[in-house]
């Protein structure tokens, strides 16, 4: 047996951890931020279904809360004008409904079982496409 | 010298089958915890890497690839294809990083810990990206704060219990 554990002595909190916790934190930091950056106008819910793109909604342009159904699926996904949420889903652990609201651009609600994804786009995201278009 | 090595073989199979029985019993326990609020969905603390990071350190990588598959295999059977892959992908990885962090890092047993729960949450980001689509990214960097914790969590739990197991394995 090649005893790894116990032929160092290996302690609880070496140094490293600490440096290790360290780089972790500003690493996850650094993908944060952006996120705060990104400006929250012309949000856009994009809703894929089997890593393919279903359906692009404007949420600025809605009037009112709408309610969308994933084709061949149960999952049921409620829109308004600043926010995207699963409402319902029939899959078994019902992490894309506990996920909740999404308000943000950049937030995503994943439902594995079903393979549906919910996710918000815009600001930053839409603005180079137009100035493509535009120029 | 052959009997008492045939001995020690026969003990070995026997510490892994209880091993891999604990490693499965942990992740039911773990399914059946509510999840916590405030924490992004779908993340667990990620108990049985506690068996197979001492597996890994004790009795040697092949048993702790064999038990992540054993364990992989019940979440297949009883939670369907999906997370049956998310937890071999997951498994599997982390207990080879794991063991890579035991026999050449200089790591403490949190450092280690961490790193295995980091190394499950990058298999299944990457996994859930091959099953859906790369907006799952966008979970990165919860995954990556929520390791450290869970991390902790793991490599303390296994400091602890280590006297104990140690004592199973040569009395």
């Amino acid at each position: 047996m090649n005893d790894v554990n116990t032929k160092t002595k290996r302690r609880l909190l070496a140094r490293r951890d600490i440096l290790l916790v360290i780089v972790l934190l500003l690493v996850a930091l650094a993908f944060l931020l952006p996120r705060f950056w990104t400006k929250q106008d012309s949000l856009c819910a994009v809703i894929e279904h089997n890593g393919t793109m279903v359906d692009t909604i404007r949420l600025d342009e809605l009037e009112e809360p709408v309610t969308f159904y994933v084709e061949n699926t149960r999952v049921e996904v409620m829109l308004d004008q600043i926010s995207a949420t699963v409402t319902a889903s029939d899959c078994a652990d019902q992490t894309c409904v506990r996920t909740g609201r999404l308000t943000r651009a950049g937030e995503a609600a994943i439902c594995l079982p079903n393979r549906v994804v919910v996710r918000l786009t815009g600001g930053a995201d839409s603005e180079p496409a137009l100035d493509g278009i535009t120029g | 010298m052959t009997k008492s090595f045939s001995l020690s073989a026969a003990k070995k199979v026997a510490f892994c089958g209880l091993l891999a029985a604990l490693a499965i019993v942990l992740t039911m326990f773990e399914n059946m915890l509510p999840e916590i609020p405030l924490l992004p969905p779908g993340c667990r603390l990620g108990l049985s890497n506690i068996v197979t990071m001492f597996c890994a350190g004790t009795i040697g990588l092949p048993a702790a690839i064999c038990i992540a598959f054993l364990k992989s295999g019940f979440v297949f059977l009883t939670r369907g294809i999906t997370a049956g892959l998310m937890s071999l992908s997951g498994g599997i990885f982390s207990t080879l990083i794991m063991w890579l962090c035991l026999k050449y890092g200089r790591f403490g047993m949190i450092g280690v810990g961490i790193c295995g729960a980091l190394a499950h949450n990058a298999a299944q980001l990457f996994m859930a990206v091959l099953l859906t689509s790369p907006a799952v990214f966008s979970y990165t960097p919860f995954l990556i704060l929520f390791s450290i914790p869970a991390g902790a969590a793991t490599g303390t739990v296994l400091r602890f219990a280590l006297p104990v197991l140690n004592r199973m394995v040569r009395p």
